[in-house]
């Protein structure tokens, strides 16, 4: 009682500091934009769930229908548009929505509807043209920072993702998200995000709300998701809903795009680094649509100019491949295929290389049975390769790992006036390739081995209710049990009593067949509730317990994408998070302005941390070079937006530590002597900054600014020598700090040379200032010397620029 | 812009620091080597000293060489916290640990056998140079063929490598006066390329690997030969060599294993909280030499003594030239140029 006593106490001082700064810094609340009320009624014995909003949108000077007008639907861009006549057809679950007509250039209209009866809205939209510096960029509705009932929940568009500068000037995901609060990484070229303090693996990442488990190109520069085939993220970094789960940290749903059932499009891009195609339309008119990308790195070239010999006798290549297939069986029921396929491949010289591939695919059912309720069904298949391979030594080889995974989950929503119900279940099974060494070429006298790895199946039904019983109270709460069963065949290890576990201390195995092998699991509640004060300002809170069975395993400075991924087994107990947010959120000048203030903290039980130099390839008894411990992560959150206007963008700061001590009646094997110290992406401070400055025409100069504590590392703190070898005595793990991380990227984004084409160009430049941040620090010795000498890495040390060049054609 | 995409890619990415960390003094160090040749055999005990500063030797311990049957053996200290057991050598099939006792402490290594196996081994050397800016610097490189016996049981080997070379001395003395002897100059190349091999989880039996390089100097104007010590190791000694090389190489990239504390086999078991560094090891070893001339040499040595008006102190001083390596008059008993 007494630690949770301190946890709140916590939470409500950083808030309470959080919150004088926000008071001092901002002092007026001006009202929320106008929505017309209407209300459609069915007629009495004519009432049902879902009814449709029709109309046609007009402009209003000249009368002339508009089409590409989008329809947003309670802060959500809908996918659908005004056709060429400005008509536009929306299906609605019955109650209360918020719509709101979109289009550029033109004034957005806002209605507050009332769906108990099939209704129709005529809009006419105003021209803008005298007043295109209140250009808007926010996707989602701006108020939706105030209103929406979850807490830590960020949501977001591909045309909001276009407009933040990026490596190789593709519009990229997790690029985005490290600019927002909250989200950061180990270092550039470091694949995986942590989220508030939590490692890249306690994140569950979904296309379409299917597992992803390897999401990222470019050793991590980039993420696997193709800007021309996504539609929108939403992640929840706070309250996870219920109906998500099998991590411990944060989940990130990527919204892929549906192809148009209209007309067919078809765009290219070229670049100085990645080139992309894309295609979509309707396979059936109205019935089926398609839409596929393709994108290919030519970065190659690249390498070519650089003057070092290993450096132009490197090989860097990846690619993916989107598939999305829609149909509409009705308008009740629809189907949905997903098809995403990575491949990437690096080779330093003729020294190392890796590779990694990854391929899901996922079927989704969407029906509506009756009048207020719906069901979803999810059927998917992933799988995931990566191998690394040293061509240079006489004995070459190549270490392969892997595993797939099915998974399957229905959920049900009931709605009824102010009160939605999600409830449902989930199931996914895990089997891991065996890992694998074999030689890599003829003469090589590697000898081939396999290493066997678990199989696990995870089950977890789930509840979820959101109820709205005031305009300015919501309330979400859910209930999860997960269970874990590890599965047979398997050959489990027994290890002698009274000592740590380890190679030496092994005494036997037991063979285990077929069937259940042990089983975890346990609740897991998730709340979270938001109270309004008044239009402009509310308060959200939540709280989550989750289970996490499926993890990396990696002695690296930080993830990378060969790291194994690594059941819950006897020895590797599963982690249990529980994970508090408070927040306070406040708009200003008719939204303008959105600006929130999060707290957070994060109890991790049975957090993995390798031993010292762990040997963990190739490894039968991985357990023996692993300990786990108690993981905690805390900080609070400042986001100013604005959202209109010329310059929009935001200012993000994030005050975040993640701390870990491992947990041993060993001390011989304890890290730090089992004291706190702080995990590798331990990094209080980070101060981002993006603007986005229209400058009309569809051109932008956007800029976004990155400032970060530097993360720790390990260094020497003593020097000895050994048979007349300098050897530096490494002190506790992680106890210094690199320098403090800076960097600037800029981006243009224009209009193409041909008139008549959708063209568009995108200069960007990645670290304006040529800055080199570090990545790590390592010692040498100097010449002759034997003093050791401390360098850092820079994994990027110079300006990165790009140019692409895009066209989009339809038909 | 194409002038400016090409212009601006990246061409280094490591620079130095100034990165300030906490020196931990006084720790101990023990680092012992016990092999089969018989002969001197030492032991090395001392205190860490300030970071980037050698330890400083400790001259009163206590050292002694334990055997499992029951002998023991005292090691003398010599020099500044060197310690050595004269004419002995390890005997197959015997145990060996190594007790220390400093102050009122005292430190014990775990028992090894010496192992039974080594690898035949074929030395060879050649001449390399390598740019540095504007200038060209030429080095010597000692490369090894090795073959691995066949066995089931896995052989564990690392090598170190030892240069002696003559200095002949300027004789500035008359005619009825003896000329100076010359003087053997003896030090370790290149200690840090640490060349390990093992027959664990490889087929293959022939290796070719370098064993380290050493810059061409005028050391070369006159005979050098060089020792190379085959160690036949156990699979313990031989993963702490490699997590000493691990942490040396560590250049810090995403792929590196992070460095950590390398531990040692000797321990205060009265007080386990009192870290040792270092270690003690048992091996067998096997001995090759090869030796070359300055007609091998294929860069221009200039002699410092030769044609100089008044020639530098290291013309007349064994000292002098060995700058703080190990030097004698003694010709060793396998100079032989044959």
């Amino acid at each position: 009682m007494q630690y949770f006593y301190k946890i709140f106490l916590r939470i409500i001082s950083i808030l309470f500091c959080c919150t004088i700064f926000f008071l001092c810094f901002t002092n007026q609340a001006l009202a929320q934009n106008e929505f017309k009320e209407i209300r459609f009624q069915a007629e009495e014995g004519e009432k049902q769930g879902r009814y449709f909003l029709t109309g046609t949108i007009k402009e209003k000077e000249t009368g002339t229908p508009l089409s590409g007008v989008s329809v947003h639907i309670d802060g959500f861009f809908t996918g659908v548009n005004s056709d060429i006549s400005g008509q536009y057809v929306v299906p609605l679950d019955s109650g209360r929505h918020r719509i709101v007509f979109r289009k550029f250039a033109k004034t957005a209209d806002y209605y507050i509807i009332e769906m108990y009866g099939n209704g129709v809205i005529n809009v006419e939209l105003n021209d803008l043209n005298f007043q295109l510096d209140v250009f808007t960029v926010m996707a989602e509705e701006r108020d939706r920072n105030v209103r929406s009932a979850i807490t830590g929940l960020t949501r977001m568009s591909i045309e909001e993702i276009k407009l933040v500068p990026a490596m190789m000037g593709e519009p990229d995901v997790f690029n985005v998200l490290q600019a927002m609060p909250g989200v950061n990484s180990v270092g550039e070229g470091s694949p995986g995000l942590n989220i508030r303090g939590g490692q890249a693996d306690q994140n569950l990442i979904m296309m379409n709300e299917a597992i992803v488990l390897s999401n990222n190109h470019a050793l991590g520069f980039l993420s696997a998701f193709n800007g021309d085939v996504l539609q929108n993220f939403s992640l929840y970094k706070g309250a996870v809903p219920s109906y998500f789960g099998g991590r411990s940290a944060a989940a990130l749903n990527i919204e892929m795009r549906k192809g148009d059932f209209e007309e067919w499009n078809y765009g290219l891009s070229f670049g100085t680094a990645t080139s992309k195609i894309m295609v979509e339309g309707p396979l059936n008119p109205d019935k089926t649509s398609m839409i596929a990308g393709i994108r290919r790195s030519n970065a190659n070239w690249m390498l070519n100019t650089v003057d070092q010999y290993d450096v132009r006798n490197s090989n860097i290549r990846f690619h993916d491949i989107y598939l999305g297939l829609s149909h509409k069986f009705s308008e009740k029921n629809t189907l949905d295929l997903n098809v995403l396929n990575t491949g990437d491949f690096f080779q330093f010289s003729n020294q190392f290389g890796f590779e990694w591939n990854n391929f899901v695919t996922s079927l989704t059912s969407k029906n509506l049975i009756t009048d207020n309720f719906s069901l979803v069904g999810l059927l998917a298949y992933g799988s995931f390769n990566n191998g690394f391979f040293e061509p240079s030594q006489e004995d070459a080889f190549q270490v392969d790992n892997g595993l797939y995974y099915l998974q399957g989950k229905i959920s049900g929503l009931w709605t009824k006036d102010n009160f939605e119900l999600t409830f449902g279940g989930e199931g996914i099974q895990y089997q891991m390739r065996p890992e694998t060494l074999s030689p890599l070429s003829g003469g090589s006298g590697i000898i081939p081995e396999q290493v066997s790895k678990q199989r696990g199946m995870e089950l977890a039904p789930f509840v979820s209710g959101e109820w709205n019983p005031h305009e300015n109270f919501a309330l979400t709460a859910g209930l999860r049990y997960s269970t874990y069963m590890q599965l047979g065949p398997d050959t489990v290890f027994t290890y002698e009593q009274g000592l740590p576990i380890s190679g030496l201390t092994r005494t036997g195995e037991e063979i285990f067949g077929s069937g259940e092998i042990l089983r975890y699991g346990g609740f897991e509640p998730r709340v979270s509730f938001r109270w309004s004060i008044d239009e402009a300002n509310s308060i959200k809170g939540g709280y989550s317990k989750m289970y996490q069975y499926l993890q990396t395993v990696s002695n690296a400075t930080g993830p990378t994408p060969i790291d194994l991924w690594q059941l819950s087994t006897n020895y590797i107990l599963p982690q249990r998070s529980h994970n508090f947010s408070l927040g306070f959120f406040r708009n200003f000048d008719e939204d303008e302005w959105s600006t929130s203030i999060e707290g957070f903290y994060r109890m991790t039980d049975n957090q993995l941390e390798y031993r010292d130099f762990a040997d963990l390839f190739l490894n039968r008894g991985l357990e023996t070079e692993l300990i786990q411990g108690e993981g905690k992560a805390f900080g609070g959150e400042l986001m100013i937006q604005r959202n209109r206007g010329a310059l929009t963008g935001w200012l993000a700061y994030t005050y975040s530590r993640s701390l870990i001590r491992t947990v041993s009646e060993f001390q011989e094997i304890q890290v730090n002597r089992g004291n706190w110290f702080p995990t590798n992406f331990d990094r209080p401070h980070i101060v981002s900054l993006v603007a986005n400055l229209h400058l009309g025409k569809s051109r932008f100069l956007n800029m976004h600014a990155n400032y970060s504590t530097g993360r720790p590392v390990t260094a020497p703190s003593a020097n000895y020598v050994v048979g007349g070898i300098f050897i530096p005595d490494f002190g506790d793990r992680n106890q210094f700090r690199i320098p403090n991380y800076f960097r600037i990227d800029l981006s243009y984004l224009t209009n193409g040379i041909v008139r008549t084409w959708d063209d568009k160009f995108n200069f960007s430049i990645y670290n304006l200032l040529g800055r080199r941040n570090a990545y790590s620090v390592f010692y040498q010795r100097e010449g002759m010397s034997r003093r050791l000498r401390p360098y850092q890495i820079s994994i990027l040390g110079a300006v990165f620029p790009s140019i692409t060049y895009s066209v989009n054609f339809s038909k | 812009m194409v002038f400016l995409v090409f212009g601006l890619i990246p061409s280094g990415c490591i620079d130095t620091l100034d990165f300030g960390t906490v020196t931990e003094e006084g720790q101990l160090v023990i680092y012992g080597l016990l092999t089969d040749e018989f002969g001197v055999h030492s032991v090395d005990v001392g205190r860490t000293d300030l970071f980037g500063l050698l330890p400083r030797g400790e001259t009163n311990a206590t050292v002694v060489l334990l055997e499992e049957s029951g002998s023991s053996h005292i090691y003398m200290h010599v020099e500044d916290g060197r310690y050595e057991l004269r004419d002995f050598r390890a005997r197959e099939g015997e145990r060996y640990a190594l007790r220390v006792a400093s102050g009122e402490q005292i430190y014990e290594s775990e028992f090894q056998e010496l192992p039974k196996q080594s690898a035949q081994q074929n030395i060879n050397y050649s001449f390399f140079s390598e740019s540095e800016g504007m200038r060209t610097r030429p080095f010597l490189s000692v490369d090894a063929d090795v073959t691995l016996p066949e066995s089931e049981e896995d052989v564990y080997l690392r090598w170190t490598l030892e240069e002696t070379f003559l200095w002949v001395r300027l004789w500035g003395g008359g005619p009825f006066e003896p000329p100076p002897p010359n003087c053997f100059i003896y030090d370790d190349i290149d200690p840090s390329t640490l060349p390990l091999l093992t027959s664990a989880g490889t087929g293959s039996r022939n290796f070719s690997l370098n064993l380290g390089s050493r810059l061409v100097d005028d050391s070369f104007l006159y005979p050098f030969f060089v020792t190379v010590r085959q160690l036949s190791v156990s699979r313990e000694t031989f993963e702490y060599w490699n997590r000493v090389k691990q942490v040396l190489n560590n250049q810090g990239s995403l792929f590196d294993i992070p460095p950590a504390p390398i531990q040692s086999n000797i321990r205060n078991f009265s007080d386990p909280d009192d870290r040792v560094l270092g270690y003690f090891e048992v091996a067998k070893v096997s001995i090759s030499r090869v030796f070359t001339t300055s007609a091998d040499v294929p860069f221009f040595i200039p002699n410092p003594c030769t044609n100089a008006a008044n020639p530098p102190a290291l013309c007349f001083d064994c000292e002098e030239k060995a700058m703080g390596r190990r030097w004698n008059t003694v010709t060793p008993e396998w100079w032989r140029f044959d």
